[in-house]
């Protein structure tokens, strides 16, 4: 009786753990997945970045190239002011090419989490150091249907090492194509921060993405940073040399 | 009208005691004018070191600027703003500006900067450069690609005349601003956090850098007197209103100053208010005397039937024309002394001297001559003397005729 009961118990906890762990899997997976999806190991991209504030509004096109998770380089295109500021990502370092003053700045460390060219994106977004893949231990907490898309919902909480300002982040990812409908972003209070929503879904490039990104700060009235994807290809033949400081100058 | 003739004859039949009375009203006077013109003289050069080289009198800002001064609360600069500001009689000049923070850069160093885009003209009204250049010359033009630093960033920045200077900051709604200038000279201020942080670009290479051509944050004016600045603030509040401007008079564009001055006037008050306390009991002192030393003749008169209403009136006219000798004598004396060291200030040296410097004035004492400085000293003095002399009036006018003919 006391022998039955016990393995009752052991099997239920070994099945109990099994689930858990499948969860976990499963959550991970599916972040995988759908990092995968917008990622791709190299890709050329052409957009334009629209900041909307409560009083004006401007935008910005840029073209960018990135090489996995080490190497990017974003080009301005417009508007005729800032042509030709480029920025180049290696490792976790950021350079910054301004033409018209002939310079490169190095980005400080300490400038990190400010604005970039005055969008509600940082610095930090820019390069992401941190990975959701790696960087985060997932939970699927639910499911929920996003503008007519079925969606897990999952829960990212940071690893206590990992390179990350968020104390939590919840992603919302399509069951279907994989994709990042929506993306909550938590301070270290659990307090809703900063929203990310994907619409306009495509086929771009040989994949069905959404080729319209917002970033929404909830801190801040009537602000907003749009980012429209008007072409973009995956895997394009890159290498690592193209990603130079003497190649940022140059770039077209 | 023979009380009148009695008084003007009884204060000259004691030519000395009068004579005393007077003088000390006339110090009273004297003393509490050239105290009150020191004072406001230092205000006003105050006013003149920081207001009037730095801010103006008056400014024009787009609304919301003042509690959060940045870029994007600019304004563009229209005929028809400038047409209104013109046509009030007291503004003596218009000075436009489009200032910014910004991190200069030479090749070995970068500080952060205060930019201030200035007209090459209007300028000269109010922070004048051109004279407070130290070393190089002024620009030629609104639109050159130059710079003038101030003598201590020239310093810190490891540069020299004719080097280049790097700014990066961010323009008109989030640009990058970003631009290369030679530094073409420097300019030495009394303000030493100028001297470390001032760069100077022509107006429209400004409105460039910043992406905001043809936008300005404040547009600065002089006036002709410190006296016009309530009206003209009025007066333009009312001609703007409806528009999104906002007009502020220097009292609240630097709110520290004027409390700096108003802590400062009330130091001087309690100062000229115990100069009154010893005026007043002298005044009393010479105006008991005065009666005291009549007491016989008071009860002569009572006696032989004069009212004590008329001696009263008697009394009074007296001391009204002891007072208004004493006021009227006291300010023709300090106005030329006043005038003397309006003319020419004295100087200040030594520690005195820096002091000075750390509040922006210029190192010398200059005296005011706002003539209402004058004529509220003297009322204040002659109001004084008649409160004092109420007591012995009274005393005089209730007197027993016979107990004062015994004494």
């Amino acid at each position: 009786m006391d022998q039955k009961y016990r393995k009752t118990v052991a099997l239920c906890l070994l099945i109990f753990t099994g689930i858990i762990t499948v969860q976990a899997q499963d959550a991970t997976e599916i972040v995988r997945r759908a990092d995968e999806k917008m990622r791709g190991e190299s890709s050329q991209a052409e957009f334009t970045m629209e900041i909307i504030r409560p009083t004006w509004e401007r935008s910005i096109s840029m073209k960018a190239w990135s090489l996995g998770m080490d190497y990017s380089l974003i080009l301005v295109t417009a508007p005729a002011r800032d042509e030709g500021t480029a920025y180049l990502k290696r490792g976790n370092e950021i350079w910054n090419w301004l033409p018209d003053i002939n310079r490169t700045i190095k980005m400080p460390p300490s400038m990190m989490s400010q604005s970039w060219m005055g969008s509600d994106f940082s610095n930090n977004d820019l390069v992401e150091e941190s990975s959701i893949v790696t960087d985060y231990n997932h939970t699927l907490v639910g499911d929920s249907t996003l503008s007519g898309y079925e969606a897990y919902k999952i829960e990212m909480i940071p690893k206590p090492q990992a390179p990350v300002v968020w104390g939590k982040v919840v992603s919302f990812i399509t069951k279907d194509e994989y994709l990042q409908l929506r993306t909550e972003f938590y301070d270290e209070d659990m307090e809703l921060i900063k929203v990310m929503e994907g619409s306009e879904i495509k086929e771009i490039g040989g994949r069905t993405i959404p080729t319209m990104m917002e970033m929404i700060p909830l801190d801040k009235e009537g602000h907003k940073t749009v980012l429209h994807y008007r072409d973009i290809d995956f895997n394009i033949d890159i290498s690592e040399n193209y990603f130079s400081i003497r190649n940022m100058k140059r770039v077209q | 009208m023979l009380i009148f003739k009695l008084a003007w004859r009884n204060i000259w039949r004691n030519r000395r005691r009068t004579i005393i009375t007077t003088l000390s009203i006339v110090v009273a006077v004297f003393l509490s004018a050239i105290t009150r013109s020191t004072q406001e003289g230092q205000y006003d050069n105050m006013l003149e070191n920081t207001v009037g080289i730095f801010s103006g009198y008056i400014q024009i800002h787009q609304n919301g600027y003042q509690d959060n001064p940045t870029l994007d609360n600019s304004f563009a600069m229209s005929d028809t703003l400038r047409n209104i500001v013109i046509s009030q009689p007291a503004v003596s000049s218009v000075v436009p500006r489009i200032d910014s923070y910004a991190l200069a850069a030479t090749s070995e160093q970068s500080r952060p900067v205060m930019i201030m885009g200035i007209d090459i003209d209007a300028e000269k009204q109010l922070s004048n450069p051109v004279k407070n250049l130290e070393t190089g010359n002024y620009f030629d033009s609104n639109n050159e690609q130059a710079a003038i630093v101030g003598k201590d960033l020239l310093k810190r920045l490891n540069a020299r005349i004719g080097d280049s200077l790097v700014v990066i900051g961010q323009g008109y709604h989030g640009m990058n601003a970003t631009g290369l200038y030679h530094i073409k000279g420097t300019v030495s201020f009394p303000n030493p956090e100028m001297n470390k942080s001032l760069v100077y670009l022509p107006l429209e290479t400004a409105q460039y850098l910043f992406s905001a051509d043809n936008r300005l944050t404040s547009l600065a004016l002089n006036i002709s007197s410190p006296d016009e600045l309530e009206p003209t603030v009025e007066a333009l509040k009312q001609d703007l209103s409806g528009e999104h401007y906002e007009v502020l008079g220097w009292p609240e564009l630097m709110p520290e100053l004027k409390q700096a001055i108003q802590v400062d006037r009330g130091s001087g008050i309690i100062i000229i208010l115990i100069l009154y306390m010893i005026v007043g009991f002298g005044v009393l002192g010479t105006v008991l005397m005065m009666i005291a030393e009549r007491y016989y003749e008071f009860g002569v008169m009572l006696s032989v039937g004069t009212p004590r209403k008329t001696i009263a009136k008697i009394l009074s006219l007296e001391v009204i024309i002891l007072s208004l000798m004493g006021t009227f004598l006291g300010i023709l004396l300090s106005i030329p002394v006043a005038w003397y060291f309006n003319v020419n200030p004295i100087d200040l040296s030594g520690a005195m001297a820096s002091a000075a410097e750390q509040y922006n004035m210029s190192p010398m004492l200059q005296f005011s001559v706002s003539p209402e400085i004058f004529t509220n000293q003297a009322i204040t003095v002659f109001i004084i003397t008649l409160i004092f002399s109420i007591y012995p009036i009274i005393k005089a006018s209730r007197l027993n005729p016979v107990k004062a003919m015994k004494s």
